[in-house]
């Protein structure tokens, strides 16, 4: 399977990190990857990077948006994962670069989650972890019937 | 983890190449890996970098646009001039990079070649280049550390055009052994990941006056290609149509926080009237629709009285008292990059926070690369209805102000990001926020 990713964040420390280990991981499950970055007009203006994962030969890809800080305006039908679609609650709000991360890795079933979860587990980030294994085991409503649509199958 | 994201090689490749004088354009801020010096543009910046590579310093300048440029005398430290703008006049061996992964060794090549040629080379970087990430390497770099010195005939004697061949010959034979461009390109693309372009294109010099060869570009990138390759290419526009993405994805864009244009604009904005800048920051200039032009642009547009009113925003470093008696029609309002204690002729305004009355010359207390803070804005939810009318409220809409977030049906001020400039207290029609 091909995978075209979009990622925007604002938080520069916490995106470096999010981007990085899935960059790291896809690399370990031997996805060929090419990575883009996009201009950004002002210093404040989201991060915003393009990763396109070759999974197959086949021409086609699935588009992914991952949207850290709810920055992404779209008007086509797509999977847009940001706190908003997941339905974070707000007392974990601040964990969402870890929910949004988890539910990538969630919806790309054959890269593992072991760096991260080792990561978090090394430095001692409990709540972040528990976010993270929750996130990546399961997907929003929202999520759940973008992702059935668009891949044609159960996730 | 050996994932390094673009800033971190620019750091590494500066720290260990041991640059002595560093140049960022304030766009640059937060990835770049020098600074603004102070109260000081783009165009003196560079003569600052030059000047000090002639005195045997390795020098390394990042610039938005670099300004049009033509080295007279040879220098001796090194000198790279990084820019994301393809440059106008083609005076010095100009490097193309579209790819991060090749960065780190395009930067020792550019640094070796002009350590090699004495003159400076110009590398241009893609979007590509600055905020990317990539799977890193070992990358060799020269360590040579070199102390500064001139002689007297430093700067007397320029480069004779024998000797500026000679030194295009050389920089082509290092070139074309390290980095070669191939023999016959098709269609070319600096925007295009997928498409190839030049590694690297040298200005006219001697007898080199070969056949323009034919290159193809699409029609997006003609503008912008076509003066720096008509050098040494027949560019024209590729016959096939460009492919667009069939997902359009929009990103709000944030200016700074206490953006003294945000701020100038909440209380002052009159759409009859037609701005000009001399700052270059692609977010402030598409939101509020300005012409970005030197100041010297703005002094002979009102050399006479014209038929609509005109307001130049731009850099207290820029302003010459020279021009005073020029300007006869329109207004001025200077933002003080160098933090001057005041300039002649101007009102200055010393709390930006406070309503201030327009003035045909007016000095605002910071400017772009020196925002001040003040106390953070706080609100008053009893009092916020969320401009329940709009789709979204007035102060996150009208300021695209980063410090501030709608989430959970709440309006949030981020505390650490705020300055305290209240433009958003000036948009806010409930007296909300204080």
């Amino acid at each position: 399977m091909n995978y075209l990713i979009q990622f925007a964040g604002r938080e520069y420390a916490m995106y470096d990190t999010a981007v990085k280990f899935f960059i790291y991981s896809t690399e370990h499950s031997d996805y060929l990857i090419d990575l883009y970055a996009n201009g950004r007009p002002t210093p404040f203006s989201p991060m915003s990077n393009s990763i396109y994962l070759k999974g197959s030969q086949k021409n086609a890809h699935y588009d992914l948006f991952v949207d850290f800080d709810g920055d992404m305006v779209m008007s086509n039908k797509v999977i847009h994962i940001t706190p908003h679609t997941l339905e974070l609650p707000e007392n974990i709000y601040k964990y969402r670069y870890w929910a949004v991360l988890g539910t990538l890795y969630h919806i790309i079933e054959d890269i593992s989650s072991a760096y991260v979860t080792g990561y978090l587990l090394e430095n001692k980030m409990k709540q972040e972890l528990e976010v993270f294994s929750s996130y990546s085991s399961h997907l929003s409503f929202a999520l759940r019937i973008a992702v059935n649509e668009i891949f044609g199958r159960d996730i | 983890m050996d994932v390094k994201n673009s800033n971190e090689i620019i750091t590494e490749f500066i720290s260990r190449c041991n640059f002595v004088q560093i140049y960022s354009d304030y766009s640059f801020g937060l990835f770049g890996a020098g600074d603004e010096f102070l109260g000081v543009d783009a165009e003196k910046s560079l003569d600052i970098l030059y000047s000090s590579a002639i005195a045997a310093n390795r020098v390394i300048g990042f610039f938005e646009t670099l300004p049009p440029f033509i080295p007279e005398y040879a220098t001796k430290g090194g000198c790279i001039l990084i820019t994301k703008t393809l440059p106008v006049i083609v005076s010095t061996p100009v490097l193309f990079c579209k790819s991060l992964d090749v960065f780190p060794n395009l930067l020792a090549t550019a640094l070796r070649v002009s350590n090699e040629i004495s003159l400076p080379v110009i590398v241009v970087v893609s979007d590509n280049i600055f905020n990317n990430f990539v799977k890193s390497g070992n990358n060799s770099y020269d360590h040579n550390r070199i102390s500064g010195y001139i002689y007297k005939q430093s700067f007397s004697n320029k480069l004779t055009i024998e000797q500026f061949a000679d030194k295009m010959v050389l920089a082509d034979q290092l070139l074309n052994e390290l980095m070669p461009n191939r023999d016959n390109y098709k269609e070319i693309s600096f925007k295009e990941p997928h498409k190839p372009f030049l590694n690297y294109i040298l200005p006219l010099y001697g007898n080199d006056h070969s056949a323009l060869i034919d290159i193809e570009v699409s029609k997006k990138e003609y503008d912008s290609l076509y003066k720096t390759l008509s050098v040494r290419y027949n560019v024209k526009v590729s016959e096939k149509a460009d492919i667009d993405s069939n997902i359009e994805v929009e990103l709000k864009e944030y200016l700074c926080p206490g953006c003294p244009f945000l701020v100038y604009f909440t209380m002052h904005r009159d759409k009859s009237i037609l701005y000009f800048t001399d700052i270059n920051c692609e977010g402030m200039l598409k939101k509020y629709e300005i012409n970005y032009v030197p100041f010297e642009y703005f002094v002979g547009i009102n050399s006479s009285q014209l038929n609509v009113n005109t307001v130049f925003i731009g850099k207290a470093s820029s302003f010459n008292a020279s021009y005073f008696p020029m300007i006869r029609s329109g207004s001025v309002v200077l933002l003080n990059d160098a933090d001057y204690k005041s300039v002649n002729g101007f009102k200055k305004i010393k709390n930006i926070q406070k309503p201030f009355v327009e003035n045909k010359f007016l000095l605002l207390p910071y400017s772009c690369n020196n925002i001040k803070s003040y106390k953070p804005a706080s609100l008053k939810y009893s009092k916020c209805d969320k401009c329940a009318d709009l789709e979204y409220p007035l102060c996150i809409t009208e300021t695209s102000c980063v410090a501030l977030s709608y989430r959970y049906e709440k309006i949030l001020v981020n505390k650490e990001l705020c300055t305290g400039c209240k433009a958003c207290v000036t948009v806010c029609r409930k007296a909300a926020i204080r």
